[in-house]
């Protein structure tokens, strides 16, 4: 069962990386022979052609409009990060002299082998150990809670709703770095120091961001649908699970996306909570790299900047999918 | 996550046994305690040491680290490394949990402010009693860690402000490398000159760099702060007017400096980026001597650099002084003080380690470590070691710690209502100097009252 | 933990048919249900925010000095300094609201075309969209920082462009009119978290709407007018709020790309970059950074109300709730 389902995530995994690489050639390449062919024809054609094509000259037009402004415009948007996956083969020289090209002399793999040793005998395997475990945790433990509280929010009246939604969003508007010495001395007192509790335990009371957000999803579906199912002799529960939940899935992707970024990318809470270099994450590991006061290998930090990117990218495009999958308002309606 | 025992109750458990430890090391006679500790030698001991500093800094430093480790078996170290930022921000946050490491770094800010907090654990004892042992470190070095007569840290390794002058663009300038004598007035020929005859900037960035303001001073013969630290010690505000002046006048009318907004891009930057790596000025500021190794790095071993002191007013003294690049300090969160004490008395005195370390932090306190050193040293170390001795033959002297307030002036007045906005010509020399003046007597009162 | 709150759920569930009809009974009901559903958020927030949040508070109106644990009460002391006394203050005041006003327009147009844009079922959407995500997910880190400032270099890529049509070459990072604006572009640029929320939002306009609307003979434009953007308004609603917030709190971006300075001349100095100098520089009192801090939240606050309550006339729920 389990090998099933990971042959099937590994497949998956496999044809959108596939997907990634050769969709856009292929879609700009169809859509171009296409426009040619009806522009050949109406060039030597016209009258016919206006008449026969009208339809698929429109169409194709279209199609290579939208392709060649989304792809050239999305270019613009990942230049940087092409840059940096370029800077992160080059040699130590290389990425200062030639900065804006995007083709290194050499395609070396030197920086991800010393970036990847990480310091002190401490290697970047076990930054991302450490990473995955408490991301992971943390995702779930978020997205569930917060979609927990969130139908509270949305979908039940009761005494002092409004009053604690709103000291739940001004929760949010408090800088972090007033809170950080009274929450260090508070969980010091917890002997919470050098775990990841700190990390971790927090996401399991939901967060206001995303709870915020689902409350908005929640209050787009049409209450007849939890009055039929109460009808029915659905409890609150069940509404929760069996109509909100999935109904939700949109919401739900998205924040599992945002929950495992957002704790994947901080670095000042475990910096300020694990005193154990061996229980670094990797956004403090890479933090460590660069130090302004010495000489540092950009080449190891663009390296570790890439690798550490996968996880996210990954995640992001097996929810997204999953997103656009998940079934719409419509389908229960009926 | 499956640990069961927390670093709090560690701690709890390792102070008790310290405390065992401290009183049969003290019933023993005094003398045995450099070898190794006879009465440590049973116990399991664990030490934490945190600094700042970059990758370098990390490899040579665990490396030392394993050295004593091997020495001192029973010794378990545990140890973080942090760019200064986070490191500052990391251990304000311990230090209000009571959670400080064993042994920390400071610099000339903030020592003062942290002893006088009773952050650190004075080393009087340990110096006394011969764990530290001061032999060959010359008086002025010792009390560079001295805060309200008690010694609260170690100096890793001395310092000085300076300029890095690139040799080969003064040859191909065909100007003289001037002399350690030279005056603001020859500062400015020299640049011009560099300038006109190479096509680069004769200086590169810092010029208005907040050590300067009390070297400027000093070479006028005035500590910046009042011997009480409650205010700055002079009320005339013509040198350092006089100074921006220069910098206007390089910058603008010469253009044989970069404009501030060209030099703001590279400020906060590595050495990779500074200008006189790149070639692309003659001089440079240099905000420490030791920093000399890393520039050195960055631009290649074929390069040829030397240290030059800063220039001194016209008729004026030498206003730099040997200082302090960084100091180690034990924190009184230490459950095992003398034992990071020894670790100290290693950093320092240990020649092995000193080779290891290879004047990093700063040219050796020790003259017997520093002798076996400069034996053999590249090129880069040579020059540190060169200028810091030309300069012990003529340099004023400051009063290390800085008083409080200090870091607050750096960072909330020098740079944002004076240098900064006089440099990008919001504000004249003169009103900025004024403001500058009064807005830090304010805070210097307020700190040391 | 999940699975015991899912039985209480049900069993007080039962409960509840049997008494529906009873007003006040119901009314307990719901008490006792809307505690229960919010109670994870509720533990969390009395048992491990309120008390930082609560202390920031106390401490805002105190002279308050980490390192020596010292306390002062001063009162109104460290409001009057923050108004009266700082310059600094009032160019991260200014830098903050320039930043959060222009960014914030910006950025949610780009993700609600973009989204609307990449939300038709063509072949290749899920491509378009990782590759418009992809630059939110690079964070603040310094690689970025790094990326970023070689970008706008006074030797990069945006100078190399400017030189190829023709303009001047600018120095981006260090000149006091411009350096403001990489910021705000690099902000724009990141637009990928509301784009994603936007198209989890269109996901649930049921088709039917578009359907019926193209069956009345509706083109393009006026269906995302009159479908796509009233029935929208709950997310925009929600990103607005959010994003003007997360906008006022902009720190990693700034501090990374000025190195925590707010250079050049504080046009970069973003409020909590500011609370945090303020809070932890040596000798800082944090009793004046919780201040600046609670000044804030009270200006979000005032902003975020003034959404809510215009929120009436422009946000569109499909349900009667509240």
């Amino acid at each position: 069962m389990l090998n099933r389902t990971l042959s099937r995530y590994r497949k998956k995994i496999k044809n959108t990386i596939l997907n990634i690489i050769f969709s856009p050639i292929r879609a700009f390449r169809r859509n171009y022979k296409q426009a040619k062919s009806a522009i050949k024809l109406f060039v030597f054609h016209p009258v016919d052609a206006l008449r026969m094509y009208q339809g698929q000259l429109k169409s194709a037009a279209r199609g290579l409009i939208f392709h060649a402004i989304v792809l050239a415009f999305g270019l613009v948007m990942i230049y940087p990060l092409i840059w940096m996956l370029a800077s992160s083969f080059k040699g130590p020289s290389e990425i200062w002299t030639r900065t804006t090209s995007l083709i290194p002399n050499e395609l070396s793999l030197d920086n991800y082998r010393s970036g990847w040793k990480g310091f002190a005998g401490i290697s970047f395997s076990t930054y991302f150990k450490n990473s995955l475990w408490v991301s992971g945790v943390s995702t779930v433990a978020s997205v569930f809670s917060s979609a927990i509280v969130a139908y509270g929010f949305a979908r039940i009246r009761f005494t002092g709703k409004k009053f604690w939604f709103a000291v739940m969003l001004s929760t949010m508007m408090l800088p972090a770095q007033v809170q950080l010495i009274p929450q260090y001395i508070m969980f010091s007192k917890l002997h919470w120091i050098n775990s990841y509790n700190p990390l971790i335990i927090p996401r399991f009371f939901g967060m206001p961001f995303f709870i915020f957000m689902m409350v908005q999803f929640i209050r787009g579906i049409p209450i007849e649908l939890d009055e039929a199912a109460e009808i029915d002799g659905c409890s609150r529960g069940g509404i929760f699970f069996r109509i909100i939940l999935p109904l939700i899935k949109p919401a739900l992707g998205t924040s599992a996306i945002f929950a495992f970024y957002w704790s994947w990318d901080d670095f000042l809470t475990p910096l300020i909570y694990l005193n154990d270099p061996r229980k670094y994450t990797v956004a403090v590991a890479l933090r460590n790299f660069a130090d302004p006061s010495s000489v540092t290998n950009w080449g190891a930090v663009f390296a570790m900047g890439i690798l550490a990117l996968v996880p996210v990218f990954l995640l992001f495009i097996l929810f997204q999918r999953y997103m656009v999958e998940g079934i719409s308002t419509t389908g229960l309606k009926g | 996550m499956t640990k069961r025992l927390s670093r709090r109750d560690f701690l709890r458990l390792s102070a008790a046994a310290g405390a065992g430890t401290m009183l049969s090391a003290y019933g023993s006679p005094l003398g045995s305690h450099l070898a190794a500790l006879p009465a440590l030698a049973q116990d399991k001991v664990d030490l934490r040491f945190i600094w700042w500093g970059g990758q370098l800094r990390a490899d040579i430093t665990t490396q030392v680290i394993k050295l004593f480790q091997a020495k001192n078996p029973n010794v378990n170290f545990t140890y973080e490394f942090l760019s200064f930022d986070d490191y500052w921000t990391l251990l304000t946050a311990q230090a209000a949990g009571d959670g400080l490491p064993d042994i920390m770094q400071h610099g000339t800010t903030t020592l003062a402010e942290w002893s006088k907090k009773d952050l650190l654990h004075p080393l009087d004892e340990y110096i006394t009693s011969g764990v530290i042992d001061f032999t060959n470190i010359p008086s002025v070095l010792q009390n560079h860690g001295k805060v309200n007569d008690k010694i609260y840290a170690v100096s890793a390794g001395s310092n000085a402000n300076g300029i890095i002058a690139d040799l080969d663009a003064f040859e191909r300038a065909g100007i003289d490398v001037p002399p350690d004598t030279w005056t603001w007035g020859d500062f400015e020929e020299v640049v011009k000159g560099l300038s006109e005859n190479l096509g680069i900037w004769g200086f590169g960035s810092y010029l208005h760099h907040v050590d300067l303001w009390r070297i400027i001073y000093s070479g006028h013969n005035i500590d910046l702060y009042a011997p009480d630290g409650k205010s700055l010690n002079y009320t005339d505000d013509t040198p350092i007017v006089d100074h921006m002046k220069m910098i206007l006048r390089l910058q603008d009318e010469d253009f044989a400096i970069p404009h501030i907004s060209e030099e703001s891009e590279v400020n906060t930057l590595g050495p990779e980026a500074q200008f006189i790596v790149k070639g692309q000025c003659a001089m440079d500021y240099l905000a420490g001597s030791n920093q000399l190794v890393a520039m050195w790095t960055a631009a290649g071993e074929d390069r040829h650099f030397k240290i030059l002191p800063v220039p001194r007013p016209e008729g004026g003294r030498q206003g730099l002084a040997i200082r302090p690049s960084q100091y180690e300090a034990v924190t009184v969160n230490s459950a095992n003080p003398e034992v990071a004490a020894m670790f100290l008395n290693f950093f320092i005195n240990d020649v092995e380690a000193n080779k290891i370390l290879n004047a990093e932090r700063g040219v050796p306190i020790n003259t017997v470590v520093l002798d076996a050193l400069k034996a053999d040293a590249a090129a880069p170390q040579k020059a540190i070691y060169d200028y810091l001795a030309r300069l012990a033959e003529d340099s004023a002297e400051f009063v290390f710690p800085d008083p409080l307030g200090v870091e607050d002036i750096r960072t909330n007045v020098y740079y944002p209502e004076f240098a900064d906005p006089v440099r990008y010509g919001t504000k004249s020399p003169e009103d900025a100097a004024v403001t500058l003046r009064e807005m830090s007597n304010e805070i210097l009162a307020e700190a040391n009252k | 933990m999940t699975s015991v709150l899912q039985k209480d759920v049900s069993k007080v569930g039962l409960d509840k048919r049997t008494v529906a009809q009873k007003g006040k009974k119901h009314w307990r009901h719901n008490n006792l249900m809307g505690y229960l559903f919010i109670s994870p958020w509720l533990i969390g927030f009395l048992g491990l925010t309120l008390i930082p949040i609560a202390t920031s508070l106390a401490l805002s109106f105190t002279h308050y000095d980490i390192l020596s644990g010292h306390v002062e009460w001063t009162g109104l002391e460290n409001f009057k300094r923050m108004f009266y006394d700082d310059p600094r203050y009032w160019r991260a005041v200014r830098a903050t609201f320039k930043f959060a006003f222009i960014s914030v327009p910006l950025k949610l147009l780009f993700a609600l075309l973009v989204a609307d844009l990449l939300y038709n079922a063509r072949r290749f959407v899920g491509v378009y969209r990782a590759i418009y995500y992809a630059p939110s997910i690079v964070g603040g880190s310094v690689a970025v920082a790094v990326m970023w400032r070689q970008i706008f270099s006074g030797r990069g890529l945006v100078n190399d462009l400017m030189l190829e049509v023709g303009l001047e070459r600018k120095l981006w990072l260090g000149d006091i009119k411009y350096a403001i604006w990489t910021l705000i572009l690099m902000a724009v640029w990141q637009f990928g978290s509301p784009m994603l929320i936007f198209l989890a939002g269109l996901k649930q306009i049921p088709n039917e709407y578009y359907e019926a609307a193209s069956i009345d003979g509706a083109g393009a434009i006026s269906k995302f007018t009159r479908i796509t953007l009233p029935l929208l308004t709950p997310v925009i609603f929600f990103n607005l709020v959010m994003q003007l917030i997360f906008s006022f709190m902009t720190f990693t971006q700034a501090y990374v790309v000025s190195g925590g300075t707010g250079k050049p001349l504080d046009t970069t100095l973003f409020y909590s970059l500011y609370v945090y100098i303020r809070s932890f520089g040596v000798g800082a009192n944090m009793g004046y950074g919780s201040a600046m801090a609670w000044v804030m939240l009270v200006v979000i606050a005032a902003f975020t109300g003034v959404i809510f309550l215009s929120s009436r006339f422009w946000v569109f729920y499909d349900t009667t709730e509240n």
